[in-house]
């Protein structure tokens, strides 16, 4: 039952590009290559507008922000010479035409940059600003939390459909897996479960909030505050993927300095060199024909091999970072069904007992594999409770391979014990909390995003004790988090377009704004470099996006 | 079995905090009554009857999964539900926290058997 499959290796699709725009040998050695100053005729000078600069011909875009007084300078080192395109972010405003700029080697450039108000706001908006504009109660609103995993909100504001139009438009959305993009629209084999009475509610208030009674909307449009102070002081580069259809869901950097990425929606395993901006993609195969394709979490095991939650594909695909090469753990196939999907893998511990950590989700149980036998064995933690939406999702494991897990159909981290099976379930302190994404510190504690309730979280496993800390914008659903070398904790999500860097101790935090619409999955810090660096993908914009804050 | 008063208004609480068991938010209702097997409320307090705040409380089914909790400010706790496959005499309920050691642990008798309605458990601790 273990296929081997040697990497058709894809010299071919190896895809070299930007060798144009980045070469930080040849920058200059200290200050800055490109300064200018940000303005408005409403504002003057502007303080938190990022400005990003992209060589001609090149897939890497680098971005800073604004001060106080408006000035703005990419550090030496990130601009080689050449012709670079400015854009900018700044909601509410644009560019007042087009911006382009020389970059030589050897002194600074300058270039001042205009805005004017935009006329079109809708289009800048993030989903957390359409959650915050759209007027209606929680309970109304709560239910769209779902709708991002796949389009914004812009979308459904947008749309002209009435409450039966919309009807229909929900129970088609039942029939997509969960890894689809607009880019790239994939059916399930079977539909997801729905009520109808609450498909009928959330069809008529989506229909008095779309423009389906009108030309324009009825309410505001209201806008998050640009960043100011500690937010403008940080680097962004943003790395664009060779096809729009690429969706990277989990980021990581190995030893090498590589950046490794699952593909949600294909069955590829992406590398970026972030010194290079030169691309690979190793192809494994079609392990269930028919079903969705690509995978979703990305671990690393013990000896930096590479392991991915095949989804619909099903089982678990490791891949051998020395010898490129990939191994199929498939599922057995009476275990095997329309259903079937592994979303996560933990194979972090698993030299300890040669066993890795997996989840079935259309079971809502735990799955683990062993190594040896290449069997799955089925683990049910909610076989005593009520039955209920129970989904085990992020998952870490501890010292002895003990798994933790989070719970996302509802409010509880699990913990599964490797020795005897059983189960312990740890309630959130706040209720429906539906915690998500997860990682393990070094003291062994259990840090995750609680995505329904707008919170990060630590559960520390001596103590059975939860924290709880509310992140600073509303709705903006946190989907994971990462604590690095400092205890800095790193979360965003697929809302905000926002990265959030909270130091637990002293309980201060920054939200750093991305340059462009960013639906956040997993998140990662290399914390191999200094400052750390912060990684992501761009799930529904085909980028891999790094950040270091300048401070 | 100590004898202290029923407290309706908590009861009433955990009630309305019965949804606490729900589930994701688009995929229909979050319970499903026809399942609603044993769950659990009440108060660990010290030997003289005031409520021990943030004790850790424990529902253990025979040789199944652990249930952990802790008890609110007011020291209250609530576990469930359990699938109703589940046979209440299989359910131990006990409670910790430190500089306590557990003295008893006190169910409450309903006054009918509905296995819809929460059960109370009070669970008793003293210094040392």
């Amino acid at each position: 039952m273990l296929s081997k499959f040697a990497l058709a290796a894809i010299s071919g699709a190896l895809v070299l590009f930007l060798q144009l725009g980045v070469d930080p040998a040849r920058a200059q050695e200290s200050g800055t290559v490109l300064t200018g100053r940000i303005t408005s005729a409403a504002e003057g000078a502007m303080e938190g507008v990022l400005v990003s600069a992209r060589a001609a011909g090149s897939s890497i875009t680098f971005t800073v922000v604004s001060d106080r007084d408006g000035r703005f300078g990419f550090p030496a080192g990130r601009l080689a010479p050449g012709r670079y395109a400015l854009s900018i972010r700044a909601v509410g405003y644009e560019l007042d035409g087009p911006s382009t700029v020389e970059v030589a080697a050897q002194k600074t450039a300058r270039v001042d940059i205009a805005l004017r108000k935009t006329r079109d706001l809708a289009a800048q908006l993030s989903n957390t600003e359409w959650f915050t504009s759209m007027p209606g109660t929680a309970e109304q609103k709560r239910p769209l939390i779902e709708c991002m995993s796949c389009h914004t909100f812009e979308r459904i504001a947008r749309s002209r459909y009435g409450a039966d139009e919309m009807y229909s438009v929900l129970k088609r959305m039942t029939t997509y897996a969960n890894n689809s993009t607009m880019q790239r629209v994939q059916r399930r084999k079977v539909d997801r479960r729905f009520d109808e009475d609450s498909f009928r509610k959330l069809a008529a208030y989506l229909a008095t909030v779309n423009l389906s009674k009108g030309p324009s909307w009825s309410y505001e449009l209201k806008t998050l505050p640009r960043p100011t102070g500690r937010a403008t002081r940080a680097v962004i580069t943003e790395y664009d993927l060779p096809r729009k259809t690429i969706a990277p869901h989990d980021v990581r950097t190995g030893a090498d300095g590589m950046v490794w990425y699952s593909n949600f929606v294909e069955n590829y395993l992406g590398r970026l060199d972030p010194k290079t901006g030169s691309h690979a993609e190793y192809a494994y195969p079609v392990i269930k024909p028919g079903a969705p394709l690509g995978s979703l979490a990305l671990e690393a095991d013990n000896d930096g091999n590479l392991w991915l939650a095949a989804m619909f594909q099903t089982g678990l695909v490791k891949f051998d970072v020395r010898t490129r090469t990939f191994r199929i753990f498939r599922l057995s196939p009476e275990a095997n069904t329309d259903a079937s999907q592994q979303s996560m893998v933990m194979p972090r511990q698993s030299q300890i007992d040669g066993k890795v950590w997996t989840n079935e989700v259309s079971t809502q149980s735990i799955m683990r594999l062993d190594l040896v036998s290449g069997k799955f064995e089925l683990i049910d933690p909610f076989k005593y409770l009520a039955k209920g939406n129970h989904s085990p999702y992020g998952l870490a494991a501890d010292a002895a391979n003990n798994l933790y897990f989070m719970d996302f159909g509802d409010e509880a981290i699990g913990r599964v014990d490797a020795k005897t099976g059983q189960s312990t379930l740890y309630p959130t302190p706040t209720k429906r909390s539906r915690p998500r994404r997860t990682m393990m510190d070094a003291q062994g504690r259990v840090w995750f995003a609680e995505f329904a309730a707008n919170k990060v979280a630590m559960f520390d496993p001596g103590r059975d004790a939860f924290k709880e800390w509310e992140v600073p914008t509303p709705h903006t659903y946190p989907y994971d988090v990462f604590v690095d070398k400092n205890g800095e904790l790193w979360s965003g999500s697929m809302s905000s377009d926002r990265i959030l860097r909270f130091d637990p101790e002293r309980g201060t935090s920054v939200e750093y704004l991305l340059p462009r619409q960013t639906n956040v999955r997993r998140v990662f810090v290399d914390d191999s470099t200094t400052p750390v660096t912060f990684w992501v993908g761009s799930n529904h914009g085909a980028s891999i996006i790094s950040l270091q804050a300048l401070e | 079995m100590s004898k202290l008063p029923i407290r309706p208004a908590c009861f009433l609480a955990f009630l309305a905090l019965g949804t606490a068991w729900a589930g994701g938010d688009f995929g229909g209702p979050d319970e499903n009554p026809e399942d609603q097997g044993p769950s659990y409320f009440g108060f660990v307090r010290d030997a003289r009857g005031a409520p021990i705040p943030d004790a850790k409380v424990t529902a253990n089914v025979k040789n199944g999964v652990s249930f952990i909790t802790h008890t609110t400010a007011a020291g209250l706790y609530k576990i469930g539900s359990f699938s109703k496959q589940v046979n209440p005499g299989d359910i131990t309920i006990s409670c910790a926290k430190d500089g306590y050691r557990q003295t008893r642990v006190v169910k409450r008798p309903s006054p009918k058997v509905d296995p819809s309605k929460p059960i109370e458990v009070e669970c008793r601790m003293e210094r040392g």
